[in-house]
């Protein structure tokens, strides 16, 4: 890929915060979820980097980011936004996968002047439902023993298995690099503190415990709700009701995709992500530039199509 | 159907095949400390005589015989001698296995068929030499040790695999067959996952350095623990660690998947120390080696698993089971 991805520190209200960035163009940030960290984003990060300065943020806590004093996603929305004054980012595109969806909802609800547009993928906080293997592995005790677990070799192996299963629609097609991040960042000190903390924060016994679907109305700005219809974490229609909450939002579905879009079917991902951001600049006050182009014809081609049959029924767009 | 009754193990005559080290050494030390009559057998005489000299010390019974698991006129000396020497045989442990760590491109075909020799076709002597023994005595049990790679091969490990894969194949058979006869023996497999033994230093490795195994590491009492168990319990695998039980469920979840995981370093790295060792280093895939004659190796180990205590336990985990699934229950109906 043509666009260099940068990898730098930076300080942030005392804790010293690792985030990727490549590009140039208007500003666009990722926002990841739990148990991962902004190397996940490396599937997509040069095709959005064609047409935006990309910031790819490590949520504190996880990878090499050091440990915040709260893992709430109020907190991190609180943080994100410490983090764009520091980089004096100004009125980013905000993009959140799982947990990062709520972390960017947050940050959109509570600064909605610093949040240009929302894009949540496959996001947290939209209904109470998940998965119940997740309730058990935020329980008292099953989450420590879990943890502990997942430290040791075979621990991680067995993590990544299971997230693998969780995670996506094809899991025997993971791509190598993303079971190698899984395997090593379990083993790395507080990840999985980090990634039980943050589970906890967000998930009880009842479901998902931080629900902000009645918030939705007063979002302004536009925003792309983007599902895939396999995830096993968090069921599709929770993004297909909350977008006819939105004043202006558009909702895309994604075939043969689990959880994690930009993972799993990052082509597709980039193209309706560009094509979203398009639309938003050559219609509004964005600086800009047009959809994001992919290099290889052939596989666009066929992106498209399969893109168009999944999104023809699903794709709703509710102006006021 | 007969259900299968073993007796005590201090009323048992016990034969052990690989003895001399590792979990064999440490399941026929404890054997012979309850009171059990054991015949210990394995290649090396150094390490039977030390091991029938510390018998002898903690008050118990035993008889030391050569013999060499490959070779079943050998094997059967060995089941033939208990009854000798105790008028009978109660219950029969198969652990004698050598290890070989290189990718399959760089195993002979000597190699190989060497693995499946001591490793295989050992076990399968072992079960006909036994046989006869515990069908006159009326009941009994065969207790076979194969490994976690009885139902999932680990890279390095091709020849290994094959021979544990063996091992699970005919006892399936077996088991089947002697259930139809209404034969009251009862067929285990015990399935150990890492175990600190010295089974990595004797084994030939063209990896560079010391082969380990996937930790978490456990000591060999606790195989020997389910060992002494299933002598006394008809059951029908024994999972040795909550790791392995983990790999062998991944594994019937989808092979797939951990393929895809197996491929990346999780698979491989886990398996080397730092230590250098050249594959021209002594091993005993042919011959035995002196100065391994213990049960344990130096690698850092649980001596307890929660896993097995578990199995060992079978009204608890039970009652384990059943508490999960009703805390389960209870907390979705809350959420609907």
């Amino acid at each position: 890929m043509n666009a260099a991805i940068a990898e730098r520190t930076i300080d942030i209200e005392g804790l010293p915060t690792r985030y990727l960035t490549a590009g140039s163009g208007p500003p666009l940030v990722l926002v990841h979820g739990v148990g991962t960290s902004a190397g996940e984003w490396s599937w997509v990060l040069p095709a959005l980097a064609r047409s935006h300065l990309v910031y790819a943020i490590d949520l504190p806590g996880f990878d090499s980011s050091a440990r915040p004093p709260d893992y709430s996603p109020a907190f991190s929305a609180r943080f994100l936004s410490a983090f764009l004054d520091a980089l004096e980012v100004e009125r980013p595109v905000v993009l959140g996968n799982s947990l990062g969806g709520l972390v960017a909802l947050h940050l959109a609800l509570s600064e909605p002047e610093r949040v240009c547009a929302l894009v949540l993928s496959d996001s947290a906080g939209l209904g109470r439902a998940v998965n119940p293997a997740q309730a058990v592995l935020s329980s008292p005790g099953g989450g420590e023993l879990a943890a502990t677990w997942a430290k040791t070799p075979a621990g991680a192996t067995e993590r990544a298995f299971q997230r693998g299963l969780l995670l996506f629609a094809r899991p025997w097609q993971i791509p190598p690099k993303w079971l190698e991040d899984q395997y090593r960042l379990a083993q790395m000190p507080n990840f999985m503190e980090a990634t039980l903390a943050s589970l906890r924060a967000n998930i009880g016994v009842a479901g998902q415990r931080d629900v902000l679907v009645d918030q939705l109305p007063r979002l302004t700005m536009p925003t792309l709700i983007v599902w895939g219809v396999e995830d096993r974490v968090f069921p599709y229609w929770q993004g297909k009701e909350a977008v006819t909450l939105l004043q202006e939002g558009s909702f895309e579905l994604l075939p043969d995709c689990g959880h994690l879009p930009h993972v799993e079917q990052p082509r597709l991902f980039a193209s309706i992500v560009g094509q979203f951001l398009g639309e938003m600049s050559s219609s509004g006050d964005a600086s800009g530039s047009g959809p994001i182009e992919f290099e290889g014809g052939r596989g666009r081609e066929e992106e498209t199509g399969r893109r168009d049959r999944a999104a023809n029924n699903l794709k709703r767009k509710d102006h006021r | 159907m007969t259900t299968v009754h073993l007796k005590p193990v201090e009323e048992q005559v016990v034969a052990l095949m690989g003895a001399s080290s590792g979990i064999g050494r440490e399941a026929a030390l404890r054997f012979a400390k309850q009171g059990a009559k054991v015949v210990v057998s394995a290649r090396g005489e150094e390490g039977l005589d030390s091991l029938a000299e510390e018998i002898r010390r903690e008050g118990g019974e035993g008889t030391p015989m050569v013999a060499d698991t490959s070779d079943f006129e050998q094997v059967k000396a060995v089941a033939d001698r208990a009854v000798e020497e105790y008028g009978r045989l109660d219950t029969w442990v198969h652990l004698a296995a050598v290890g070989l760590f290189a990718t399959f491109e760089q195993t002979t075909p000597e190699e190989f068929e060497r693995v499946i020799d001591v490793n295989l076709m050992g076990q399968v002597y072992g079960a006909m030499a036994a046989l006869p023994h515990l069908k006159r005595e009326g009941r009994g049990a065969l207790i076979h040790i194969s490994s976690v790679e009885a139902k999932r091969s680990l890279p390095f490990h091709s020849a290994y695999g094959a021979s544990k894969h063996g091992i699970d194949g005919f006892l399936e058979a077996l088991r089947v067959e002697l259930k139809r006869d209404g034969c009251p023996i009862s067929v285990t497999q015990v399935m150990p996952g890492t175990i600190n033994t010295p089974f990595f230093d004797k084994g030939r490795t063209k990896l560079g350095v010391k082969p380990v195994g996937v930790p978490p590491i456990y000591e060999p009492e606790t195989v020997a623990n389910i060992i002494l168990y299933a002598a006394e319990n008809p059951v029908r695998d024994l999972v040795s660690g909550g790791a392995a039980q983990a790999l062998i469920l991944n594994q019937r979840l989808s092979p797939r998947m951990l393929d895809a995981i197996l491929a990346t370093r999780a698979g491989f790295s886990p398996q080397k120390t730092e230590e250098p060792r050249s594959e021209d280093d002594p091993d005993n895939l042919y011959a035995p080696i002196q100065g391994h004659d213990t049960a344990k190796n130096g690698f850092r180990a649980f001596s307890r698993s929660l896993y097995n205590w578990l199995q060992m336990h079978p009204t608890v985990k039970r009652g384990a089971t059943l508490g999960t699934t009703l805390v389960l229950l209870a907390a979705s109906q809350r959420r609907s």
